[in-house]
């Protein structure tokens, strides 16, 4: 079964910095679920400290880019969750 | 260089309005300089780049961006905004050099000026109203006339009041515009801020403040990572508010003292205006009491430059509608005529609410933006928000700004205070110089202390910019 948070993606993940926080998400909690299975497709959904936050946006870029950058990583999608922008917010990340 | 964002120029302009509107405010309480500017041309000049260049603009430039942001999509039409903003410009700066010119004409060389002049200020306060005009425009083709169901609530409720702002904006400077060449006049009640572009409480209560509640539905929980208590609460503050501008702004039309409470008679007009004043006064408190519970109940622990700037305004504002109340009464009314206790009153909620808001909003709105753009053309982002800017100085412009406003409105309401106790006293003018010059020395000392602030922020948002270039 795949882990919720894999500890490989966690571990890159802290190296996210929210610019409004100053601290990584892994650290805010904002890591819903990180997943990587045994092909190497990572699933990163993640939760902005704000619903409205414009920051969101590079959030999610950041995130994809930090996940692919993992151990075993081929493919990654990166959902954002409970932002009024989220859909747009997942259709720019997870096609670029 | 590629030429800088439409909403960002906005925040640019506005910010060196704000400065040029700063240092003639400062020039304007030197007591040798009043004469001068007293109910002059030159103070209608002044207060065009503050509520225009200063005010107006900033909320035009946070409406292009962050507006459409809030909906995920793209302002309607960048073009539009583009005129909106030559529009704004040329009239801004047409007609409050205008006014000033005509203000040293007549105070300085005691010059009667042709009549051709009324005209000429007209066409230029068009340029506003057609800058009002292609905004509103650009606005409501954007977000429509009403919101589709959005996964945020606050975001349809920012909208709700930025609608209704907007509204009032276009009304009160087409009233305004025409009241210049005396049409209106002769339908409402002598409008005495007309030349100023301003029709109270359309302007004050209808665009500034309504603006500011609905960008600060949005602004405050973001900010400290909490969220709106009761949208039904937030819904009847919004219809509350509306009302009172409503009413007291008809009232005042058709002639209304502004007199309640006592020594009133009663008639529809006074009705209007009473019924106004506690309908605004509701929704004004609902509205304190609801940012004071987003604030309460928040999860970031930290207050942010943003946050502490609205705690103060806040604070301001509260103080504003109860100092209100008591001028509406028949004997605060009878006392504060004609004084600086009005024009401090006045103040209060313009720089003490409005400004500070805005000053405390670019601190975050410009760095979050630009975070956005950096990243879109794969530049540098800063690692925190504060690294934009000069975050020490940002808390002294904080401390210079919230009781430089507090000093400044205390001088002033002072010599306003004893001119009134004077003068019912049947004092002598020389002695009413020698009592109100410790007051005038208070107000000069404090406006320094705001202009020290203001040029601190200044800089700081300056130093944002230097993030944005290539």
């Amino acid at each position: 079964m795949e882990d919720e948070k894999d500890p490989r993606l966690m571990e890159k993940l802290k190296s996210v910095i929210d610019p409004e926080l100053g601290a990584s998400v892994v650290d805010m909690g904002l890591i819903k679920t990180a997943k990587l299975d045994q092909d190497g497709n990572a699933v990163v959904e993640f939760v902005p400290s704000s619903p409205v936050c414009p920051i969101a946006f590079y959030l999610a870029s950041e995130i994809k880019k930090k996940t692919l950058e993992a151990e075993g990583v081929h493919k990654a999608k990166v959902y954002c969750r409970e932002h009024a922008m989220e859909e747009a917010i997942n259709k720019q990340v997870n096609t670029e | 260089m590629p030429k800088l964002a439409l909403h960002f120029r906005f925040f640019r302009i506005s910010v060196i309005y704000f400065i040029i509107s700063g240092v003639m405010g400062i020039l304007f309480s030197i007591p040798q300089v009043e004469p001068f500017t007293h109910k002059s041309a030159i103070a209608a000049g002044h207060i065009i780049f503050v509520f225009f260049g200063w005010v107006t603009m900033t909320i035009m430039g946070v409406m292009s961006k962050m507006v459409p942001t809030m909906l995920g999509k793209d302002l309607h039409s960048e073009q539009w905004g583009e005129v909106t903003f030559w529009l704004m410009n040329i009239g801004i700066l047409g007609y409050s050099i205008l006014l000033i010119l005509e203000g040293v004409a007549e105070r300085v060389y005691h010059l009667v000026l042709p009549a051709f002049t009324t005209n000429l200020e007209f066409l230029l306060a068009l340029f506003i109203v057609a800058g009002g005009f292609s905004f509103a425009y650009n606005f409501y083709k954007t977000v429509g006339l009403r919101t589709a169901k959005v996964a945020e609530p606050s975001i349809g409720l920012s909208l709700k009041f930025f609608r209704m702002s907007i509204a009032y904006f276009l009304a009160s400077i087409v009233i305004a515009a025409f009241s210049i060449l005396g049409y209106t006049d002769a339908v409402f009640f002598g409008l005495s801020f007309a030349r100023v572009l301003w029709v109270a409480p359309f302007t004050t209560l209808g665009w500034m403040t309504l603006t500011i509640m609905g960008a600060m539905y949005h602004l405050l929980p973001m900010f400290t990572i909490s969220r709106v208590p009761n949208f039904k609460l937030a819904n009847a503050q919004f219809y509350a508010l509306n009302i009172g501008t409503v009413l007291t702004g008809v009232a005042g039309l058709l002639g209304a003292k502004r007199i309640i409470l006592e020594g009133v008679e009663v008639n529809l007009l006074s009705v209007l205006q009473t019924v106004g004043v506690v309908a605004a006064g509701i929704g004004s408190a609902l509205f304190v009491y609801i940012m004071a519970w987003i604030v309460l109940s928040r999860k970031r622990k930290e207050l942010n430059i943003s946050v502490k700037f609205y705690l103060v305004a806040l604070f301001y504002f509260t103080l504003t509608g109860l100092f209100g109340v008591v001028l509406k009464t028949q004997q605060g009314y009878d006392f504060s005529e004609g004084t600086k206790i009005i024009l401090g009153h006045g103040l209060l909620s313009v720089i003490g609410f409005v400004s500070l808001t805005i000053m405390g909003s670019i601190y975050s709105i410009i760095p979050m933006l630009a975070v956005v753009d950096l990243h879109a053309r794969k530049k540098k982002v800063p690692s925190i928000l504060t690294e934009m800017y000069n975050e020490r100085l940002s808390r002294l412009s904080f401390w210079l700004s919230s009781v430089g406003v507090g000093g400044y409105i205390t001088g002033l309401v002072g010599e306003g205070y004893v001119t009134a106790t004077l003068t019912q006293q049947g004092a002598s003018l020389a002695q009413l110089d020698a009592s109100t010059f410790p007051f005038t020395l208070l107000s000069i000392a404090f406006v320094l202390v705001l202009g020290a602030g203001v040029l601190l922020f200044a800089y700081n948002v300056q130093k944002m910019y230097g993030w944005l270039k290539d």
